[in-house]
C-alpha cells in the first residue's frame, strides 16, 4: 500500500496515459487547425484584383477586412479603430483604392489621418515590443518603411493638384473657385511636406540604411509646387527643389531626359516655346512587391526509449512560401531514435518559423505612351522597396531564430521541471506526460511563429513620365497606358507658360498578381 | 475578505478603468493643444493679435483723419504654406476670425469678401426680381484697402537620446504675413507679422 498522494498520482497517471492517444490525436488535430488557419486567401491579393477589375468596393471590403476595419461608411463604427495596430497601413491602403477609384478627396481624408499616424508612430510601445518579443512582429504596431512614409505627402501633392485642376477648370470637373484656392494652398503645403519628408529620409529617421535620398520625390515636388506657385517665396522654392534634385541625380546617376527636360523650366532658365503650355503625364505602373511569408517547419519523430529493437526515427521539412521552387518541398530523413530525442527532447516535436520574404523582382512594369513619345521611366518604386526590405533582412531573420530558439529553450526548461516534479517510481508516466506536453509546446511555439508580412501592398511598382508642350487653350491629350488600355483627357484648359499634371494608373500584363500566397 | 477575492475586485476595477470612452463638453475659449497642428486656439489668438495691430496702426488714423470715415477692409486672399500633410489650416475660418476682431475693434469697417458678395449680390437680385420691397441697387460699399497675405510655417526638429529611448523636440513656427494695399493706389499701407510657436515632445518610447 502507498501513501495516499502515491496513489492520487498513479491514478492520475494511469488515466492520463489511457488518454494519451486521445490527447495525441486531438493535439494533432489542434496544430493541423492552427496551421491551416494561417493559410486563408491573402485579402491583399483579392484587393489588387478587384482594383483591376474595377470593383472599387470589393477592394475597400477586402482590405476592411484583412485588417478587420470597419468605419461608418460601412454602417458601422469600429471602436478598435483607434488602437489598431494596422491603422497607419489601413489608411495607406484605402487611400491607394480610393486614388484608383478617381477619388481623390476620399483619399486625402486617409493620406491625412496616415501623416498624422506616421508621425504618432515614432513612439514606440514598450508593452508591444514585449509581446513582439514573446510571440511574434505582428503584434508590434506598423510604423511604415521609408519608401512608403515619404510616399504619404507625394501622392497627398497629387490629389490635391488633381481637386484643384478639376475646380480651376483647368480639366473638366465641377468648377469651384474657391475650393481651386483651398487645394493650390494644400497642394503647395504637400510640396513642402513632401521635400521636409525626403530632409527626414536623409537624416535616416526611417531607418533604411541604403535609401537615403530620392531625386524623383524632388522633381514632383518642384513639379507640384510650380503647378500652383502663386508668390516670389513659391518660385523660389520651386527652383530650390529643382536644385537639390539635380544633386540628388548627381549622387545616384541616370537622370531620365525628360526629368533632364523638365529641371531648367522649373528653375526658370527656360520656358515652353511662345504661347504654350505644358502637359506633365504621370503613369504609375503595376505593383510594389507584396511581402509573403516563407514557412519553415520541422516534424521530428522517434519511438520513446527502448532497451531492444530497431531505434529509428525521421525528420520531415516541409518548406511552403515565395522561393520553395528552389527547394524540395517535402525532405525527409531517417536519422537514429536517440538522436533525435537527445536533439529535441521528446518522441515528437514540431520545429520552424515563418520569415516575411519578398519574392525576387520581375522584368519592370512596362510603361505606356503619349502623342508619339514613350513614358520614360522615373521612379522604380519597386526597386527602392525592395532595397529598403533587404536593408532590415538580415536584423529581422536574426531576431526570428533568436526567439524562436528562446521559446523552445523554455519550454524544454518547463516540461524537465514537470518531469522533474514527477515520481520516480513513475517515470515512464513521466516521460509520457514531457513527451506530449513537449510536442504541444513545441507545436504552439511553431504556430505562434508568423512572419510580419504587412506592407503597403497598393502602391504601385513604377513611375513613368512624360512631358508635351502644348498650344495655350484647349486641348485633348489621348494616353496609351502601359497595359493597352487609352485614355483620353478631353477640356484640358492649358494656359501659356503653365504646367498641368495629368495622372494615369495602369496594370500591365502579368503584373496583375504576380505573386503567389 | 480572502486574498483570492482581493484580487478579483483589484481585476475588476482595473477592467473598469480601462474601458469605455468619455466625451467632455469644453469652452470654447479654452486653449487645447493635441497634435502640435494649427488649431482654432490658434486661429483666434493671431486674428485678436493681428486685429489689434492693423486697426492700431498708424495708416488707420491717417486715412479717417483724411476721408473723416473709418477705412473700409476687405479680407484678400490668405495663403497657406504649411509642412506636414495633416496640418490642416483653413482660410475661411482664419479670416472669419480675423473680420470678427477687426469689426469688435470699431476703427474699420469691414465688407464681405468676393465670394460672400457674389452670394449675396445674387441674393439682391433675386430680391429685386420678386420681393414687395426691393432692396437698393448700386449701393455696395467699396472696399478702400484690402488685407491679405501669407501663413507660412518653419519646423525645427531634434531628437534627444537618452539612455531609455529619447524624446523628439520639435518647434512648429507659425508666422503669418499680412499686408493691406490700397485698392486704388496698389500702395502697401501697412506690412506686418504675426507670430505663434509651438513645442511639441514627443517619446519614442510609450506604454
Amino acid at each position: 500500500m502507498g501513501r495516499p498522494g502515491d496513489i492520487a498520482k498513479r491514478i492520475y497517471f494511469r488515466n492520463l496515459l489511457r488518454s494519451a492517444g486521445g490527447l495525441r490525436s486531438a493535439a494533432c488535430a489542434a496544430c493541423a487547425a492552427f496551421l491551416l488557419l494561417g493559410c486563408g486567401p491573402d485579402r491583399r491579393v483579392e484587393a489588387r484584383a478587384a482594383i483591376l477589375a474595377n470593383r472599387p468596393d470589393d477592394a475597400r471590403q477586402a482590405i476592411n477586412a484583412h485588417y478587420k476595419h470597419r468605419t461608418s461608411e460601412d454602417g458601422e463604427d469600429d471602436k478598435r479603430l483607434d488602437a489598431s495596430r494596422h491603422l497607419l497601413l489601413w489608411r495607406l491602403e484605402r487611400a491607394a483604392i480610393e486614388l484608383n477609384a478617381g477619388r481623390p478627396l476620399a483619399a486625402l481624408d486617409h493620406l491625412q489621418e496616415a501623416s498624422r499616424l506616421a508621425r504618432e508612430a515614432r513612439t514606440r510601445s514598450a508593452s508591444r515590443a514585449l509581446s513582439a518579443a514573446v510571440v511574434n512582429d505582428n503584434l508590434t504596431r506598423w510604423t511604415g518603411e521609408a519608401p512608403e512614409l515619404v510616399r504619404i505627402p507625394a501622392y497627398g501633392l497629387l490629389a490635391h493638384l488633381t481637386v484643384m485642376q478639376a475646380a480651376a477648370g483647368i480639366v473638366p470637373g465641377e468648377r469651384n473657385p474657391e475650393r481651386a484656392d483651398l487645394h493650390a494652398d494644400r497642394a503647395a503645403s504637400a510640396a513642402l511636406a513632401l521635400a521636409d519628408q525626403l530632409q527626414r529620409l536623409r537624416d535616416g529617421e526611417f531607418g533604411s540604411d541604403s535609401y537615403h535620398d530620392d531625386a524623383w520625390l524632388h522633381v514632383l515636388a518642384a513639379i507640384g509646387l510650380h503647378a500652383v506657385a502663386a508668390t516670389a517665396d513659391d518660385q523660389e522654392t520651386v527652383r530650390l527643389f529643382a536644385t537639390r534634385a539635380e544633386e540628388a541625380y548627381a549622387k545616384s546617376g541616370g537622370m531620365p531626359s525628360v526629368v533632364g527636360r523638365l529641371l531648367p523650366r522649373l528653375r526658370g532658365e527656360a520656358t515652353p516655346p511662345p504661347g504654350y503650355g505644358s502637359i506633365i503625364i504621370l503613369e504609375d505602373a503595376g505593383w510594389a512587391p507584396l511581402r509573403q511569408a516563407l514557412s519553415l517547419t520541422i516534424v521530428t519523430a522517434a519511438p520513446g526509449n527502448r532497451r531492444s529493437g530497431i531505434d529509428l526515427g525521421g525528420v520531415f521539412i516541409v518548406v511552403d512560401g515565395p522561393g520553395r521552387e528552389h527547394l524540395n518541398p517535402l525532405t525527409g530523413l531517417i536519422l537514429p531514435g536517440s538522436l533525435i530525442r537527445d536533439l529535441t527532447r521528446g518522441s515528437f516535436g514540431v520545429f520552424g518559423c515563418d520569415i516575411p520574404v519578398l519574392p525576387p523582382l520581375g522584368a519592370p512594369s512596362r510603361l505606356g505612351q503619349v502623342e508619339q513619345t514613350s513614358l520614360e521611366a522615373v521612379d522604380d518604386i519597386a526597386g527602392k522597396v525592395h532595397r529598403a526590405f533587404m536593408d532590415g533582412q538580415k536584423r529581422r531573420v536574426a531576431a526570428i531564430i533568436v526567439r524562436t530558439a528562446v521559446k523552445l529553450i523554455a519550454a524544454r526548461q518547463g516540461v524537465n521541471a514537470v518531469q522533474a516534479a514527477g515520481d520516480r517510481k513513475h517515470r515512464a508516466e513521466s516521460e509520457a506526460v514531457g513527451n506530449i506536453l513537449w510536442f504541444l509546446l513545441s507545436g504552439l511555439i511553431r504556430v505562434s511563429e508568423q512572419a510580419d508580412t504587412r506592407c503597403w501592398s497598393l502602391l504601385p511598382g513604377r513611375t513613368g513620365a512624360a512631358l508635351l508642350d502644348v498650344p495655350a487653350g484647349l486641348t485633348t491629350v489621348t494616353v496609351q497606358a502601359g497595359d493597352g488600355s487609352q485614355r483620353t483627357f478631353s477640356g484640358i484648359q492649358v494656359e501659356a507658360g503653365r504646367m498641368v499634371v495629368l495622372t494615369v494608373r495602369s496594370f500591365p500584363q502579368g503584373t496583375a498578381v504576380p505573386e503567389r500566397k | 475578505m480572502s486574498r483570492r477575492r482581493e484580487w478579483l475586485l483589484l481585476a475588476v476595477v482595473l477592467l473598469a478603468v480601462g474601458c469605455g470612452s468619455r466625451t467632455d463638453i469644453v469652452d470654447s475659449s479654452v486653449d487645447l493643444h493635441l497634435s502640435g497642428n494649427w488649431n482654432d486656439s490658434d486661429s483666434r489668438v493671431v486674428a485678436e493679435n493681428l486685429a489689434k495691430t492693423v486697426a492700431t496702426a498708424p495708416w488707420v488714423v491717417a486715412f479717417t483723419e483724411e476721408h473723416g470715415r473709418p477705412p473700409v477692409l476687405r479680407i484678400g486672399r490668405i495663403r497657406v504654406r504649411t509642412r506636414a500633410l495633416d496640418d490642416v489650416v483653413d482660410p475661411a475660418i482664419f479670416a472669419a476670425d480675423i473680420e470678427r476682431a477687426l469689426i469688435a475693434s470699431g476703427l474699420v469697417r469691414v465688407v464681405a469678401n468676393r465670394g460672400e458678395a457674389a452670394i449675396q449680390r445674387s441674393e439682391r437680385s433675386d430680391a429685386v426680381a420678386h420681393a414687395a420691397q426691393a432692396p437698393a441697387q448700386h449701393a455696395t460699399l467699396a472696399p478702400d484697402v484690402v488685407l491679405s497675405g501669407t501663413l507660412l510655417t518653419q519646423d525645427d526638429q531634434v531628437l534627444d537620446r537618452g539612455v531609455g529611448g529619447g524624446t523628439y523636440k520639435q518647434v512648429k513656427f507659425y508666422q503669418l504675413d499680412l499686408a493691406v494695399a490700397d485698392i486704388t493706389t496698389t500702395e502697401i499701407l501697412w506690412r506686418g507679422a504675426v507670430e505663434r510657436k509651438k513645442l511639441i515632445s514627443q517619446s519614442t518610447l510609450g506604454w
